[in-house]
């Protein structure tokens, strides 16, 4: 099972222009901030919004060709959905949410709710049968909402900032349990989130979307590791800059240049983490190459360490200890001089 | 709500207006209960005439909601749901009889359904039936006039239904008739519920469009309302006082059963 897809569709500000390809049994993370077209690239793909241009294909079967005229119906697509709010229908007890598909489908009713009880005991599920889903917590309807999508064998799975209405103290223990559900199905998962632990986790690839288009995809740790816009360096983060490299320097279009530690050539990123920042009342003396006299623009606390945003030809954040930010006076307007070790520079082509 | 004490004095120019309409609603009502011969009451209750009337009102009004059920959920559903061309046309139309005088649905159906109407020389020529005067009657008129208060809530239930719900339900392959029986339906039952409610009371108290269309014929058309106006007519008051109250009761009470729903939601 494999969908290939190439979407292009046009409403309002958002100008989408993705193309997808999922792997049998991989899943997928799509990365992106609000309104990059996370959502609308799902209701295309579950058929809910007619494509303006492009093709999807789900194993082998075309779903959606507007120029040969093909638009297959979301309820002929073989296509599971699962929203941020899961979307239980409220008047129904949880066996019969989980055995509507099935019912759909012309299966007699008893049929149907043997399988229903059957996958609800899967879920973890016994017992909650004749509950209604106000009864039930975020992680529970989340369960039922996944087995409702699975139970009539979706060939692409859908889901849509599944942990988004989760609390904070339930969510480490859902996804890893969505983790889990996800292995167990062989087709297609595209999961859409803005959180950049959620992608990293439940993918096996993350497609980052900004403004409708895909700006960068490969595997998790490559793109946590090599950050291709400030969205996702700030995601994963990471400092990023982007320059022109000659042998060991980079000259940044603001001018200022960066020690390499191995030769480049031609335009690259350079991505540094921000405990690898140094900050110095003057400029420093010794190995590191890399000192730039800065403007502190802000400071806040991040975890133990206090995260230091300044400006300047090269800007930085920088992750520096309380004891640090007192013993060097940093405040908002103060200058400083921020320095890298080349080693702790990576160079990857732009 | 304490800080608020101090604005309870209200000015006379907003507070003798106020009585004057507060007595005008309430006044009738009291002089209803004031002139009410409760000693004969039980006896005129329970008097052929008004037993007749009272079973022709239930039966008829319980009939046209059954109607106006089948029919307006599906308009309020069309009006709602779909992209259907001219459908602020069709909503405009569906919901005159809200504002027309019922006495001008009593004609426009006589001229459709007479004898000689458009439909009712048809129906007459073809099938020998003969819809003015006669139950059937009845039902049409207070369908016609009661109808719309059902769509227009239904409808209204129906847009702030979430429709991501039809969404969910067409990915695990349920039909469009599907998902309305078993999804959208259920979600608006409680908006069904008080249409069909605020429709029987409508049709309840139905007098002009039937008047006119059907007539007052005892037994067949004569329903709670003609009766109460034939016998303020013939003279006697005290029958139509007490016919008046029966309504009156039943108003009151549906009022209280939707309270919730409606004087309550404001609160």
């Amino acid at each position: 099972m494999s969908l290939s897809a190439d979407l292009a569709f046009r409403r309002g500000d958002l100008d989408l222009r993705v193309a997808l390809d999922v792997a049998p049994g991989a899943v997928v993370a799509l990365l992106g901030p609000n309104g990059a077209g996370k959502s609308t690239t799902l209701e295309l793909l579950a058929g809910i919004l007619p494509l303006d241009d492009g093709r999807v294909e789900l194993d082998g079967v075309t779903l959606d060709d507007p120029a040969g005229g093909v638009h297959v119906r979301p309820r002929d697509r073989r296509v599971g959905m699962v929203v941020q709010d899961y979307l239980l229908f409220p008047k129904m007890s949880v066996l019969e949410n989980v055995a509507f598909g099935l019912r759909s489908r012309g299966l007699p009713r008893d049929r149907a709710r043997a399988e229903a009880r059957e996958w609800l005991g899967r879920m973890g599920l016994d017992g909650y049968e004749r509950r209604r889903p106000g009864e039930l917590s975020g992680g529970q309807a989340q369960r039922v909402a996944l087995a409702r999508a699975l139970i009539v064998e979706p060939r692409l799975l859908l889901l849509d900032e599944p942990l988004a209405a989760l609390d904070a103290g339930t969510r480490p223990a859902v996804r890893a349990e969505l983790r889990r559900h996800l292995a167990g199905y062989a087709g297609c998962t595209l999961v859409v989130t803005h959180d950049p632990l959620e992608a990293m986790v439940l993918g096996d690839r993350v497609v980052v979307l900004e403004g409708g288009r895909v700006v960068q995809q490969g595997a998790p740790a490559e793109v946590a590791r090599r950050p291709r816009t400030d969205y996702v360096a700030r995601l994963v983060g990471l400092n990023l800059l982007t320059g022109t490299a000659s042998g060991r320097t980079a000259e940044l279009p603001s001018g200022a240049v960066v020690a390499l530690a191995h030769e480049a050539r031609g335009p690259v990123h350079i991505a540094f983490p921000p405990v690898a920042v140094t900050l110095s009342p003057r400029r420093p003396e010794g190995s590191a190459r890399n000192a730039w006299p800065l403007v502190i623009a802000d400071l806040e606390a991040h975890g133990d360490l206090v995260r230091v945003t300044a400006d300047g030809a090269v800007p930085v954040l920088a992750d520096v200890t309380p004891l640090a930010v007192a013993d060097l006076g940093l405040e908002p307007g103060g200058q400083v001089w921020a320095s890298v070790k080349a080693t702790e520079i990576s160079v990857y082509p732009a | 709500m304490s800080r608020r004490t101090a604005d309870l004095r209200v000015p006379a120019a907003l507070l003798i207006p106020a009585a004057l309409g507060v007595a005008i609603l309430v006044l009738p009502m009291a002089g209803l209960v004031a002139r009410a011969p409760w000693g004969d009451l039980p006896s005129i209750l329970a008097s052929d005439e008004v037993l007749t009337a009272l079973r022709l009102s239930l039966v008829t009004a319980t009939v046209s909601t059954g109607v106006a059920l089948v029919c307006g959920v599906p308009v309020a559903w069309l009006l709602a749901r779909t992209a259907l061309p001219g459908r602020s046309v069709l909503r405009g139309l569906v919901t005159v009889p809200l504002v027309l005088p019922p006495v001008v649905g009593g004609v426009a159906l006589l001229m459709v359904f007479g004898r000689r109407g458009l439909v009712g020389a048809w129906l007459y020529d073809t099938f020998g039936v003969s819809l003015p005067f006669t139950t059937e009657a009845v039902v049409l008129a207070q369908v016609f006039v009661a109808m719309p208060f059902l769509i227009v809530a239904v409808e209204g239930a129906l847009r702030t239904a979430d429709r991501r719900y039809d969404d969910v339900a067409a990915t695990l392959g349920a039909t469009p008739w599907t998902t309305f029986r078993r999804v959208t339906l259920p979600a608006v039952a409680p908006g069904v519920l008080a249409g069909a409610v605020l429709c029987w009371a409508r049709a309840l108290g139905e007098f002009g469009a039937t008047v006119t269309f059907a007539g007052s014929f005892p037994g067949t058309t004569r329903t709670l309302p003609l009766e109460a106006y034939v016998a303020i007519n013939a003279g006697d008051s005290d029958v139509a006082i007490v016919l008046s109250l029966l309504m009156i009761a039943v108003s009151v009470t549906i009022l209280v059963g939707l309270r919730d729903r409606w004087i309550g939601a404001s609160q």
